[in-house]
């Protein structure tokens, strides 16, 4: 059984020490197209330099630092390689326009945040529900989609969480 | 690596059947992943119900082998275990990776509440909506994370 000893984990938890070292866990991930298992989760040819504001999330640093991130993690046992979709990233655009905007883009959950105060009106609620059952009434949504749809909350003052509410609801 | 199941510890528990056995040492396995993953044990309870009961109807999907568990609970406590900033990355990245392939509305929400019980839905989410600006794609996953990756359709 190669199931480590729960017992360990507390003392992992403090940082003093490599959890995966303790857990055992292999640092060559099983799929033989990947080389390098933590390279593996990264994509070479991108990344912004966004500094996050409220939560560190990874893709917002460097591409050296997303290297130590991912080293950190150990290669969490064996990686499964995903279907490639060329050389074009769709969201090629919204990522170039990060960069410009990126105090934008920093606001936007802030400002989400802001309203959220503000009890949004239900025919705000109604007319967001009914926007996102028309972009993806034919069954998949597309960034260009996703993007009208920030706007879209934005405009009407709806929340993040409120939007995924929205979606539960809808879905469910 | 197809999900067998609507949450992680459903998906344990088909590989733990794999053989239709369900020996002591899987069931103390089984013991770690309901810690890993901060089940209650009525929530466990109420997934091994469910299971039993597709078990009982001839309905029970079920693994390779019994050997996927010990991987699948190695996958699910690492990245339980390492800091959530990287495994919040991840999960971001993952829901990305998931529109640039198009998000469909079944594959989205089961695997939206797969995330959740792995304590990721939030980032996840962001990552699907992007909120926050489009996050860098994956071009591979943890075998953690394999099963909400076939769900989105991001395996060829």
């Amino acid at each position: 059984m190669t199931v480590p000893d729960p017992d360990n984990e507390s003392e992992s938890s403090d940082g003093e020490v490599d959890p995966f070292e303790e857990l055992g866990v292999q640092a060559n991930p099983s799929n033989a197209s990947v080389s390098d298992g933590l390279a593996a989760f990264m994509d070479d040819d991108e990344d912004d330099d966004t500094e996050s504001t409220t939560e560190p999330i990874i893709e917002s640093e460097q591409e050296d630092d997303d290297d130590d991130l991912f080293a950190t993690l150990g290669v969490s046992g064996p990686a499964v390689a995903l279907t490639s979709s060329g050389e074009d990233d769709i969201l090629a655009a919204f990522m170039e326009d990060e960069e410009g905007e990126q105090e934008e883009e920093r606001e936007s959950p802030q400002s989400e945040e802001a309203t959220s105060e503000t009890p949004v009106q239900p025919e705000a609620k109604e007319a967001y529900r009914m926007v996102l059952e028309t972009v993806w009434v034919d069954g998949v949504l597309d960034p260009g989609e996703v993007n009208l749809l920030a706007r879209k909350r934005q405009d009407l003052g709806i929340s993040f969480e409120e939007h995924l509410a929205i979606v539960r609801d809808m879905l469910g | 690596m197809q999900a067998l199941g609507p949450d992680p510890f459903f998906h344990a528990l088909a590989l733990a059947w794999s053989d239709n056995i369900l020996t002591a040492t899987e069931f103390a396995q089984l013991d770690a992943l309901q810690t890993a993953l901060g089940l209650s044990d009525i929530e466990r309870a109420r997934i091994e119900s469910k299971y039993e009961d597709a078990l009982v109807a001839g309905t029970a999907p079920k693994g390779e082998s019994a050997e996927s568990l010990v991987k699948w609970i190695d996958a699910v406590r690492a990245l339980k275990n390492v800091h959530p900033d990287i495994s919040s990355g991840l999960a971001r990245r993952l829901g990305a990776t998931a529109l640039r392939a198009g998000l469909h509305p079944c594959g989205y929400i089961v695997a939206y509440d797969w995330m959740t019980h792995l304590g990721l839905d939030r980032p996840f989410a962001e990552g699907a909506w992007m909120v926050g600006g489009a996050a860098p794609a994956l071009k591979a996953v943890p075998l953690a994370l394999a099963p909400v990756a076939h769900t989105l359709n991001l395996f060829e």
